[in-house]
């Protein structure tokens, strides 16, 4: 298999080289350019499903390819920022290629512009809209913008604190058999988390995670070459994206997420439902989160994911048991290595080698990875190998 | 710790400075589309829908509704601190756009869909949105 002929560059543009951009921003310069691009390949923005994007000098270091989409009001399939120096341009194109040919995206936009003002420093303005519009207001930090999720969702389905508190009760109750976990050994109560300092209405400290340090890495290789690891192959059978947003007020929708059609699109690639999951290995950054993304991935209907809860046994005994070792709400979150844990979770449960914690018939994981604001949403389907 | 320093305030820039100055004027604005209709916040180059550079400002008529809330005890940032508890509120305007904004009504009376005006509110030598209750039953 190769990019051989797999893909065409059907539109292009260049805004024309000038010493000084006084009066403009980088997101705006990406717009121009943008547009000209997708209107000289006779297509409308809503064609765009794939978005390549470059790190921007001065502009915000974090969620890059998501800020771009909310600016551009895209909503890809496809997003990511290619970190290349100068050969950033020319790798974004096979990238776009690789991913038409995955079926991840159908037609990529790949763009790169900058700003250049020299009595500005850093020298291109930082238009980070959630700087710019929600900071002002008081509104620094994810535990304000989850919370601000979480009270949509108490108000939409009627739910109360006790169905949020469910979910670090469960989950601390797991990492009981994970000695790495953090809260490893400390088991709490409804009543703990309601009794704990609220944070931000309706979130007690509770329900969010603690930082911590760490690390996670996982290393794929062809399902030939797998074969002849030491291991038994953890395979994968789907994936599915979309990047939308970053700020609350920016969201489609607050009770629900992009992920919905993200764990639809790795459930297609991989033929099966999420029903057939054996393994939910569930980004978990607050207890919200979890009750959102089990209803997206179409477990229960909306509104009714703590009353699904309250009817499986999601520990390792379980028919389908839910983020084992304990979730990041139990062994702390790495920054960005929280996420990838519960990649490695997954493998160790697929390879059976969970220990006290394992799955007695792991053969179907789903692991989901969330970023911003419910904006930036990944989900996986892997299947341990025989 | 670092010393808490002073609340972070507005940053314009040439997309977003008469939104800012709106403000001084007493007026939240926001952004329409003048090639397909459409209106937008936060203020951007180009319209969001459609990719038109055609993009005028008007006055919003400063109805709206509460589309979530929080009463924030633990501020993300230190210089809130002595602010709290405070609310900050996401109101979506009778425009369509949504912006978040301060609370300008008691802490109790906040609930999903409370109808609102909108304006402006002084803060640390600038201006800030802020929502109040209409004063109407909501419903």
């Amino acid at each position: 298999m190769s990019l051989r002929g797999v893909a065409a560059i059907v539109g292009a543009a260049e805004l024309p080289p000038r010493r000084e951009s006084s009066g403009t921003t980088t997101l705006a310069m990406i717009a121009d350019v943008a547009a000209q691009a997708v209107f000289d390949a006779g297509l409308e923005p809503g064609a765009i499903d794939g978005l390549l994007v470059g790190v921007q000098v001065g502009e915000t270091p974090q969620h890059v390819a998501v800020t771009v989409a909310e600016y551009l009001g895209l909503s890809p399939s496809y997003a990511e920022v290619v970190d290349l120096g100068g050969a950033s341009g020319a790798g974004m194109v096979w990238r776009a290629a690789a991913a038409v040919q995955a079926g991840m995206c159908r037609t990529a936009l790949c763009v790169l512009a900058n700003t250049r003002d020299p009595a500005r420093v850093p020298r291109s303005p930082n238009r980070n809209p959630i700087r710019e519009f929600d900071v002002p207001h008081g509104a620094s930090g994810a535990n304000i913008s989850y919370a601000l999720i979480a009270q949509r969702y108490l108000h939409e389905f009627g739910r109360a604190p006790e169905d949020l508190a469910l979910v670090p009760v469960i989950e601390r109750g797991h990492a009981m058999l994970n000695p790495d976990a953090v809260f490893h050994g400390q088991e709490i109560t409804v009543e703990d988390v309601l009794a704990s300092p609220m944070v931000s209405d309706p979130l007690h400290l509770l329900e969010i995670v603690m930082p911590c340090a760490g690390g996670s890495a996982v290393v794929l290789t062809s399902t030939d070459a797998a074969r002849s690891g030491p291991h038994r192959p953890v395979v994968l059978r789907g994936a599915g994206e979309r990047v939308t947003h970053r700020a609350v007020s920016s969201a489609p929708v607050l009770t629900s997420s992009p992920l919905k059609q993200a764990v639809a699109d790795a459930c297609a690639m991989a033929g099966v439902t999420a029903g057939d999951v054996d393994v939910l290995s569930l980004y978990d950054c607050y207890s919200i989160l979890v009750l959102i993304t089990l209803e997206d991935a179409g477990l229960c209907p909306p509104g009714q994911a703590a009353d699904w809860l309250r009817a499986h046994d999601v520990s390792h005994r379980g028919a389908v048991t839910l983020n084992p070792h304990g979730g990041q709400l139990s062994c702390g979150q790495a920054d960005l290595a929280g996420g990838m844990a519960h990649v490695v979770e997954a493998v160790r449960q697929l390879r059976g080698s969970a220990d006290g914690r394992q799955h007695a018939d792991a053969r179907l994981a789903l692991v989901t990875g969330n970023g911003a604001t419910m904006g930036e949403e990944v989900a996986l389907v892997l299947e341990g190998g025989a | 710790m670092n010393e808490p320093s002073s609340r972070p305030g507005p940053l314009p820039n040439p997309e977003t400075v008469q939104f800012w100055a709106g403000l001084v004027d007493g007026v939240v604005r926001v952004q329409r589309c003048r090639s397909c209709g459409a209106a937008q916040l936060y203020p951007r180059a180009r319209c969001r829908s459609c990719w038109s550079d055609r993009l005028t400002w008007e006055d919003a008529v400063g109805d709206g509704t509460v589309w979530t809330w929080t009463v924030v005890h633990r501020p993300g940032h230190a210089a809130w601190q002595t602010e709290a508890p405070y609310a900050v509120v996401v109101v979506e305007l009778a425009e369509g756009p949504r912006l978040t904004t301060r609370w300008g009504g008691d802490l109790d009376v906040l609930s999903v869909d409370l109808p609102v005006r909108v304006g402006a509110q002084d803060q640390d030598g600038y201006r800030v949105v802020v929502a109040t209750p209409t004063g109407r039953n909501a419903g």
